[in-house]
């Protein structure tokens, strides 16, 4: 199945971290880049070489040019100074000289030519030959060929037919003079005689190629450029290579610059491209060829390939940091908020993050929409926890003030029987300690009240179930005075009290002794009260879990009281139970000494209190 | 992707940077490479040898172009193949990259190239051949061909059952074998009296003194052919002295200045020319090919024309028979 690109790099994306998918980002961007560029730029730079360097050929070749132009034309010079000379025509002037005459000429002439010769070793040879066979060659002791004939010979016939100009042969093995066999290029030009109707001689220079091949060599091509001259019929004056070229075994596409006579040549050659570039001198006829070869121009291609690795390399390592710098200061940032939602999630701190730590950006705006979330989340736990606390204190107050219905039903079919019985005085004593309970529980609102207080209710409560049990239960309190003003929570001592008689007294075979004692412990900063029964204990399998609050069939007060009282007073105070089967259950109630003005502090609406007790009000039956 | 393999993925940039630029240095540079150095051992260092000097001038234009060392060497006479055995020795001290050798003797130049050839150093030889397949490349004129050009031109210049000669250079050199083998198997078809051939051990004089020594026992004698320069010219030299050149002519080979004038004088009829100096580029040519492992041919023929005094002196004719020397 084929993907776009952009779905893989989506996926990609949604695959890695920021900073990995950056770095990939930059990668793949600076690659694509650099393999897009380099060879456009590769391709630029040497084509910009190339016309450079073909422009700067040509003005070399130019040069070259205008130097064998020079060449030829001051050695044309030299021969027109021979030629208008008097000797010359005194030589070759056709039977009206006498032969001393001409022999003096003659002698003269080839003094000249033996100092030209020796001061020019460009030249060959120099000769001149009249049209009736007359000849001097060089400084007058080189002969001719007796086998070769003159008029044979193509530059002496070119030069007879062209009225005094110079000509310029092919190069050509002169074999006129005997025993001499030089590749040369010969200049010759016919003499006019005195009326210049007619040509009576040709003067002769064989040039060896000393000068022309200095003139080629001199320009730098590069390694492998050189230069070469061709004539206009094709023909091949000069190459550094002339020997390769005659043999064969090297071919120069003459043909090509004959046909193009502009433009340089370009033809592609082992992997290369030559350049021919080309000029033609008028004087001569000749073309000068140019040839560069493309890999000189463009220079070291490794070279160029390192030097943009090298570049390529730096602005990927500039690349890798610079992603690394901004997925840092992307990611560092949205990292930050991340464990802060996280802390926040494990309801560990829900204070929010200081969005002056935070850039002014799209993340910034992040940070401070979590702040606005975390204050929202904060005020709705505050007045959840209000909430809670307010329900809890109605429920308390609920609960305070109710009296056990079965308790108020026995206790009411006992007055009944009793006022049955006409037992009077009974039925005054228990309807009057069953409204003093009923009155104190509804009477007094606040929390915590003195032990007093909470003893003249035990009594009562007492009272009533002494009345119902008679000798079953019997009981005694005895609590020091001192700790009577002391506060604790109100309806702490009645459910211990009501468990000792309903679980402990009430399923005892025999009396029962329940004694309610409580005194300053010894460290005086704090209380105990004690309730103690003689009753059938608890069994130490449920005592272990009789304040666990889902427990069923407890009394219903035990896990209030030792909830209460923990909440209250923390750890190092509240309830503790101790119980042997058979024997009996004490109850230990340890308590901070508290007075009246210290109640504020306790008060059941601090939210720290009740924080933790969302499920209190599930607790009771 | 495992997660290694993610955490590598952070530092795929770097290591891409890492790889180009090793990459880039590993790229090979131009003109690294050790300049290779050659062995060239002539036939002969004589300067007159016009063909031999022609032979060093082309393995010296080979070498500027291969840009390659090329040590030229040999024994002044054709006939000294001991001192040519002792030179290629000389040369394998050198520790050549290979050894080009132009053997002088079919059988007596074996324990040279044996040595070559034991010491692991490529052998090519040049113009002659040896007993054995030791070279592993040669560079020289088919002789055989070139023989039938000089029946060929024996034909032209003589009729059937004319008298013939042979001067040939050295009876033992491969050269004069397989030119003479031609030469009989180009005249099969329309046979002449072939007389000789006659051995001058490549000495102008003693050719010269061969040929007068014929002239003398055959008056009517129609062509001698020379097997090589110093055959050709010294039975030149011997028609010459004589001054029989209406008589009889030679039918030269190679080309000299010297043969250039016979042909003008009208002595020589013609010459078959080999091309000494494409032997000479060639074979350093063929010798850098086969260091550079290519491909080359086992026997390269640099190829024999005929020349005439109709031909010696067009463009062509020039080209063959002259080399164009550069001035230096």
């Amino acid at each position: 199945m084929r993907r776009l690109p952009l779905q893989v790099w989506r996926q990609f994306y949604a695959q890695n971290s920021i900073h990995k998918s950056l770095l990939s980002f930059f990668t793949i961007l600076l690659l694509a880049a650099f393999l897009f560029f380099v060879p456009i730029s590769i391709h630029l730079n040497n084509k910009a070489v190339e016309s450079n360097s073909t422009r700067y050929t040509t003005q070399l070749i130019r040069q070259v040019s205008e130097q064998l132009d020079d060449y030829i034309r001051y050695t044309e010079n030299v021969s027109r100074i021979l030629l208008y000379d008097y000797d010359v025509h005194r030589f070759l002037g056709q039977g009206d000289e006498d032969q001393l005459e001409r022999n003096k000429a003659r002698r003269r002439i080839a003094d000249r030519f033996s100092l030209l010769k020796r001061t020019r070793s460009d030249i060959y040879n120099i000769g001149l030959f009249g049209t009736d066979g007359q000849h001097i060659l060089n400084d007058g002791t080189s002969t001719l060929n007796p086998h070769v004939n003159l008029k044979d010979q193509a530059w002496y016939q070119s030069a007879l037919q062209s009225q005094g100009n110079i000509q310029v042969s092919a190069p050509h093995v002169q074999n006129l003079y005997k025993d001499h066999y030089n590749w040369v290029v010969t200049l010759s030009r016919g003499i006019l005689n005195e009326s210049a109707s007619k040509a009576e001689g040709v003067l002769a220079v064989d040039l060896n190629y000393k000068v022309i091949d200095q003139l080629c060599r001199q320009i730098d091509l590069g390694e492998r450029g050189y230069v070469f001259i061709v004539d206009r019929k094709g023909q091949l004056i000069y190459h550094p290579q002339q020997q390769l070229i005659f043999s064969g075994l090297r071919n120069e596409r003459l043909d090509l610059v004959l046909q193009e006579k502009n433009n340089p040549i370009r033809l592609p050659e082992n992997n290369d491209l030559k350049i021919m570039s080309h000029v033609q001198s008028d004087s001569t006829g000749w073309t000068i060829v140019g040839v560069s070869y493309a890999s000189e121009l463009q220079g070291d291609l490794a070279q160029t390939l390192r030097l943009y690795a090298v570049l390529a390399s730096a602005f990927l390592f500039v690349g890798f940091l610079a992603s690394l710098f901004l997925s840092y200061t992307f990611t560092r940032p949205i990292r930050r908020l991340q464990k802060a939602m996280e802390l926040a999630q494990d309801h560990q701190n829900l204070s929010g993050v200081d969005t002056s730590t935070y850039p002014d950006n799209e993340i910034g705006h992040l940070a401070s929409s979590f702040n606005h979330m975390t204050h929202q989340v904060n005020k709705l736990m505050e007045d959840k926890v209000h909430e809670q606390a307010l329900k809890r204190k109605n429920e308390l107050i609920a609960l305070q003030s109710q009296i056990n219905p079965h308790f108020l039903y026995n206790t009411l079919d006992s007055i009944i029987w009793m006022a049955e019985d006409g037992e009077t005085k009974a039925v005054v004593e228990m309807t009057s300690s069953l409204a003093s309970l009923l009155r104190q529980s509804i009477s007094n609102p606040n929390e915590l009240v003195s032990i007093r207080s909470e003893l003249s209710y035990i009594r009562s409560y007492l009272t009533i179930l002494k009345m119902r049990y008679q000798d079953k239960l019997n009981y005694t309190i005895e609590v020091e005075d001192s700790i009577l003003d002391f506060l604790i929570p109100k309806l702490v001592l009645q459910p211990l009290v009501e468990n000792a008689v309903y679980h402990g007294i009430k399923y005892k075979q025999g009396n029962g002794q329940l004694s309610l004692t409580g005194g300053l412990n010894p460290d005086a900063q704090s209380l105990t009260l004690l309730v103690m029964d003689n009753g059938v204990g608890i069994p130490a399998e449920k005592l272990a879990h009789l304040f666990d609050k889902k427990e069923e069939g407890t009394g219903v007060g035990l896990s209030n009281v030792y909830e209460r009282l923990k909440l209250y007073f923390g750890e190092a105070y509240g309830l503790s139970l101790e119980s042997i089967e058979g024997f009996g259950t004490e109850a230990r109630l340890i308590l901070p000494l508290l007075k009246s003005q210290d109640v504020s502090s306790f008060s059941p609406t601090n939210a720290e209190v009740f924080n933790h007790l969302p499920t209190l009000g599930d607790d009771h039956v | 992707m495992s997660k290694q393999l993610r955490n590598l993925l952070s530092f795929l940039p770097l290591l891409i940077a890492i790889l180009m630029v090793s990459l880039a240095f590993l790229w090979p540079s131009r003109q690294s490479q050790r300049p290779l150095h050659f062995e060239l051992i002539l036939k002969s260092s004589a300067n007159d040898n016009e063909f031999w000097q022609m032979v060093q001038y082309g393995a010296r234009t080979a070498a500027r172009d291969y840009q390659v060392q090329v040590q030229i060497t040999g024994p002044r006479s054709e006939t000294d193949v001991e001192s040519q055995n002792r030179l290629v020795y000389e040369a394998l001290e050198r520790e050549p990259s290979a050894i080009l050798l132009a053997p002088l003797d079919l059988q007596a130049s074996l324990p040279a190239a044996q040595a070559v050839r034991s010491q692991g150093i490529p052998l090519v030889t040049l113009d002659s051949d040896l007993a054995e397949d030791l070279s592993m490349a040669h560079v020289g004129t088919d002789n055989l061909r070139a023989g039938q050009k000089l029946a060929e031109l024996v034909q032209v210049y003589s009729e059937p059952m004319d008298k013939v000669a042979i001067i040939a250079h050295v009876a033992t050199s491969s050269t004069a074998k397989e030119r003479i083998e031609g030469l009989k198997l180009g005249l099969s078809g329309s046979p002449r009296e072939l007389i000789g051939p006659f051995y001058c051990n490549s000495n102008r004089e003693t050719a010269k003194e061969l040929c007068q020594q014929l002239l003398t026992v055959h008056p009517d004698l129609k062509l001698i052919v020379g097997t090589n320069e110093w055959s050709a010219c010294g039975a030149g030299d011997g028609v010459e002295a004589l001054n029989l050149k209406d008589q009889v002519h030679v039918i030269g080979f190679d080309s000299s200045p010297t043969e250039a004038s016979f042909i003008e004088k009208g002595i020589f009829k013609g010459v078959v020319v080999q091309k000494a100096f494409n032997i000479g580029y060639q074979s350093i040519e063929t010798a850098v090919q086969l260091m550079q492992g290519k491909v080359v041919p086992k026997r390269l023929d640099s190829g024999s024309e005929k020349i005439t005094l109709d031909t010696l002196h067009s463009p062509e004719g020039q080209k063959s028979m002259f080399p164009f020397i550069a001035q230096d």
